[in-house]
């Protein structure tokens, strides 16, 4: 088994039988946020995922302790 | 430009004499609607030192070009006018029936010059054609919701209102134009800048737009072609994950992103982001309105299927207020350190009923909180001043005075605020694409006029963002200026077909993605020369400095855009 990282995740949707997800995930090293992402499987399109509370390309990797939020993209009118 | 012909007309009011005229569409207007119409009357036939509570202002109320019919989302309103607030031109945006009704009755602008001599209220009545002023005496001092069913009461239910409330008699900065539902209620604001101040200082308490009677539209030259694009835009709305969420979830889901961004304002603009925000997130208010027998989902105009507005209704089921939205939620809630929803529903009552823009009073009340004058988190110091606003005391016409002012009074230097218009929901130290337009846009501090948060880029970056802004104000201006919501920006790439094919079918010519967007950068254009005819010189094009070295937490960020890159944004075609 190769190394792994702990990760925070919140998700502002429902995931996993919850109105909405927080918690820590562990996930391989070199796994990257869009990997993340993908494995995630969200019943959703078109989120916002955010790393340390920025967005960060699909292709960066993840790093032991980094915060991924996943919420709806909306904007005030 | 091909010539159009259009048997729209111009209707001039003119409150000194009480007499008015309608005037056939000048051709140099005859593509121009909306935000481009009004700015454009204002630049051709207002001197920009003019006394913005003055009888020589004018008042401009616009819908857009292809408003009038159920095309979703298509029938906003515009207001311009000299704004009392910023000092400089302003263009204030709303849904409501208001601007659907006026389209309908073949009115591209109606004009309002003059003031009534002091002491006397009136209401304009308008149908096809006609137009007469009735004494307002029985309206004074009611609040937009009375004001509203005493005139359903005498004109009908299917009429279309734009009232003023308490604080547009009092030629409040806060004060704005409360267009009616479809169902009635006064609470589709032309907000920002003061617009009812000025409807105030004309004494005009109330524009009532007759029902033109059954399947009445504006003139469209090509109705197979129009038919088939309305069917297109339709299909692309539908078929829009973003824009089904604001079915569930209106605007309130903003909230979590920017609080998660870390640009939320939070006590005065001093924090971007705190957990207590849970209280009020989008998901929250959501699952609340579902739980009462409230409502998700509903138009703010009659046709719109984007539908992000909603009601929220008390333990008992009963209705509080329509509609509550995320930059209401956070001027009037995180801003004041008050994270309870019943809490902010009543404040959004009371501003509809008062006739007041909530992001200027709620910037407002967080500076005077700063300031010591009231204090951070109590609800019931927030309702009193609701109050104070309503009844004229000082402190009610010092919060009506908007931010700027409070800030001034008091002695408050953390004012967030461009043009004397407090800034909307998104801190330009972290949020920093609207940072610029907040800087650079003839409006003032709006969110409104380019809104960049819904790119998925690293907002906390400089680099890009008046590139990103600049392309947004621009496209806010097109969708200003033919009628549309900006929410329907979310599908605008993929529908600028629909919408060009809607204009050739309306308007007998095909118009070029060019030709659209020349208009609107000439719109802009003008707005700024007018700006700096007024006053408004290239110093009032900053964020305050305080945002450039105060660092926001949690990220520790300053506004670092440079202000060379601010000075070039309108430079290029």
């Amino acid at each position: 088994m190769g190394e792994r990282l702990s990760i925070r995740l919140e998700v502002y949707l429902p995931f996993r039988g919850r109105r909405m997800w927080r918690g820590l995930e562990e996930v391989a090293a070199g796994t990257t946020l869009g990997g993340l992402l993908t494995g995630l499987a969200l019943p959703e399109s078109d989120l916002a995922t955010l790393l340390n509370g920025r967005y960060r390309p699909p292709d960066i990797l993840l790093a032991e302790g980094d915060e991924v939020a996943i919420l709806r993209q909306s904007e005030g009118g | 430009m091909d010539q159009v012909f259009s048997n729209e007309q111009v209707l001039r009011i003119d409150m000194g004499a009480l007499t008015h005229r309608f005037e056939p569409l000048p051709q140099p207007y005859a593509l121009l609607g909306g935000r481009a119409l009004t700015s454009r009357i204002l630049c051709d036939e207002l001197d920009p030192t003019v006394d913005a509570l003055g009888p020589n202002n004018k008042l401009v109320l616009a819908p857009g070009l292809l408003s009038g019919t159920v095309v979703s989302s298509s029938s906003r309103i515009s207001a311009g006018a000299k704004s009392p607030l910023t000092g400089g031109i302003k263009e204030s945006n709303s849904g409501g029936n208001t601007g659907w009704r006026l389209a309908q009755h073949g009115l591209r602008a109606v004009i309002i010059d003059g003031a009534a001599p002091s002491g006397q209220w009136y209401i304009a009545v308008i149908a096809k054609g006609e137009c007469r002023l009735e004494p307002a005496d029985d309206l004074i001092g009611l609040g937009t919701y009375d004001t509203a069913a005493r005139l359903f009461e005498r004109f009908g239910k299917k009429a279309a209102l734009a009232v003023i409330g308490p604080a547009g008699e009092q030629r409040m900065n806060v004060a704005g134009i409360c267009n009616t539902d479809p169902e009635g209620r006064p609470s589709r604001i032309c907000a920002r800048g003061g617009m009812g101040a000025v409807m105030g200082s004309k004494g005009l308490k109330a524009i009532v737009v007759l029902d033109p009677g059954t399947n009445v539209m504006p003139e469209v030259t090509d109705l197979p072609l129009w038919r088939e694009n309305a069917k297109g835009y339709a299909r692309e709305l539908a078929a829009s994950p973003s824009i089904a969420r604001y079915r569930s979830y209106g605007t309130a889901s903003t909230l979590e992103l920017v609080n998660k961004l870390g640009g939320l304002p939070i006590r005065n603009f001093s924090r971007g982001q705190d957990e207590q925000t849970e209280a009020i997130t989008g998901l929250q208010m959501a699952e609340t309105i579902k739980e009462r027998g409230g409502q998700t989902s509903h138009s703010c105009m009659t046709g719109c299927a984007i539908q992000c507005s909603n009601v929220w209704v008390d333990l008992q089921g009963k209705e509080v207020a329509s509609s509550m939205e995320f930059e209401t939620n956070t001027l009037l809630g995180a801003n004041l350190e008050i994270f309870d929803f019943d809490a902010i529903a009543r404040f959004t009552k009371a501003c509809n009923d008062l006739g007041i823009d909530t992001i200027e009073t709620g910037g407002a009340m967080g500076v005077a909180m700063a300031g010591g004058a009231l204090p951070y988190g109590d609800v019931a110091a927030v309702m009193d001043a609701f109050d104070q606003i309503r009844r004229g005391t000082v402190l009610g016409k010092l919060l009506g005075a908007g931010a700027t002012t409070v800030g001034r009074v008091l002695g408050v230097r953390e004012v967030a605020a461009v043009k004397g218009q407090v800034m909307a929901a998104y801190d330009p130290r972290v949020i920093k694409g609207n940072g610029v337009t907040y800087a650079t846009s003839p409006m003032g501090a709006d969110h409104t006029a380019g809104n960049t948060i819904g790119a998925k880029v690293d907002h906390l970056d400089p680099a890009g963002k008046v590139a990103l802004s600049r392309d947004l104000q621009i496209i806010t201006t097109v969708l200003d200026m033919l009628g549309f919501c900006a929410f329907a920006r979310a599908v605008y790439a993929t529908v600028a077909e629909q919408f060009r094919g809607l204009f050739a079918a309306r308007f007998g010519r095909p118009i070029t993605d060019d030709e659209i967007r020349s208009i609107a950068i000439q719109t802009i254009r003008s707005e700024i020369a007018f700006n700096r005819a007024a006053g408004l010189g290239p110093a009032t094009d900053r964020i305050p400095e305080w945002m450039r070295t105060t660092p926001l937490p949690p990220h520790q960020a300053v506004f670092d855009v440079a202000d060379e890159e601010l000075d070039r944004i309108w430079e290029s075609d």
